[in-house]
């Protein structure tokens, strides 16, 4: 359906342009790993449902690079907003 | 592992050179007038010769270190648009390592030759030059064109402010440079042994515009790290370019002192000594945070 492929490139590009304000030029391959790694998908297939699981491994693999908690939180919380659709 | 494929890895060319340099330093035979001059005997002269080896092969090892670092870092990047910064920056350190080790074995070689033919002297020191100053142009040439299309991604230039201050202060280097070199070959013709115009277009020139684009390159590294995106990656790339402003600022100030004061400071030897074992541990300060930052950078790409 290509409306459905749509909205999922729409959520891909979002959750890119999020990830671009704490890892820079490296968030798109950050992305794409995590969603190929662990989702086992092409990153441009990833749906709302996804997001869930994808934000655990996001804020595990954020922990391994900073200590700093509340940039973490700050920026899983916006992944959370993405995922509620606001 | 330490070999990749048939090529060598940096660490090998490391172990490779300083033992290459060790081994001449060790084996050639030393100049029987210096023998005499200093009072010691050829086993005391090889120790000693050994001894001021150490400093230098340290800082070989963190450049090699340095470079062996960015060298894994572009290869998980090397398809990315940042890729093509980072390995242009890469070239650069791979010429700054080969370029801080190759001279010193060239020049064990190079002055034993002209200790016993002594006609050889002249063309020993011209060779040394101009080894020395093709290096730094490869060397700042391929960092400078890393941190152009770097500040260009981070859609950064430097402003006017920046390029006043900096054009007065890098005239006034040119301008003490250009005096020191040429008033020093005018009064002992064997300083350098090459004619003020030789001088000015083979020596100073080259070296002026190798300075140029490594100041203005750190000063792009310094952009770059203020603005790029990303809080994580900005706090990783801020070490590498940190240490690459500080490899170049130890860099700059012993070329100048090298090419300056080194010949006219014979008899001070040991202050000359001390202040480029200073100047070499502020290298070396640089090249280990480049290698820290890259660490960090590199990590981003394997979690």
């Amino acid at each position: 359906m290509p409306a459905q492929k749509t909205h999922n490139a729409d959520i891909y590009k979002r959750v890119v342009k999020i990830t671009h304000a704490y890892l820079g030029p490296a968030a798109d391959r950050f992305i794409d790993r995590q969603v190929h790694n662990h989702l086992h998908k092409e990153p441009a297939e990833i749906n709302t449902k996804d997001l869930q699981h994808l934000m655990d491994w996001i804020k595990l693999a954020v922990s391994l690079l900073t200590d700093d908690s509340q940039l973490i939180n700050k920026y899983i919380k916006q992944l959370e907003k993405l995922a509620h659709g606001s | 592992m330490i070999t990749t494929g048939k090529k060598p890895t940096p660490m090998v060319w490391f172990v490779i050179l300083a033992v290459v340099t060790v081994s001449l330093a060790l084996f050639l035979p030393p100049d029987p007038h210096t023998l005499r001059h200093l009072h010691i005997s050829s086993v005391e002269y090889r120790i000693i010769i050994s001894t001021l080896l150490v400093p230098y092969i340290v800082i070989w090892y963190t450049s090699f270190y340095a470079y062996a670092k960015l060298k894994e870092y572009v290869s998980v990047i090397k398809d990315s648009d940042d890729g093509i910064a980072f390995r242009k920056i890469k070239n650069g350190l791979a010429v700054l390592a080969f370029g801080l080790s190759v001279p010193t074995a060239l020049s064990l070689i190079l002055n034993n030759i002209s200790s016993h033919h002594h006609d050889f002297l002249p063309a020993s020191v011209v060779i040394e030059h101009y080894v020395s100053i093709i290096v730094i142009l490869i060397t700042f040439a391929y960092i400078s064109s890393g941190s152009r299309l770097l500040s260009i991604a981070a859609e950064t230039r430097p402003g006017i402010a920046f390029s006043r201050i900096f054009s007065l202060l890098y005239l006034s280097l040119a301008a003490i440079f250009t005096y020191l070199t040429t008033h020093y070959q005018e009064k002992h013709h064997t300083a350098y042994y090459l004619n003020i115009p030789l001088l000015i277009i083979t020596f100073i020139i080259p070296y002026l515009y190798a300075w140029y684009l490594a100041i203005y390159s750190a000063y792009e590294f310094k952009l770059y790290a203020q603005h790029t995106s990303g809080f994580i990656y900005q706090r990783a790339f801020r070490l590498l370019a940190y240490g690459v402003v500080v490899t170049i600022f130890g860099s700059v100030v012993s070329q100048f002192i090298q090419s300056t004061f080194a010949a006219r400071a014979r008899h001070s030897l040991g202050l000359l000594l001390v202040l480029e074992y200073v100047l070499l541990a502020i290298i070396a300060v640089g090249l280990i945070l480049i290698a820290r930052g890259t660490l960090k950078l590199k990590k981003i790409e394997e979690v």
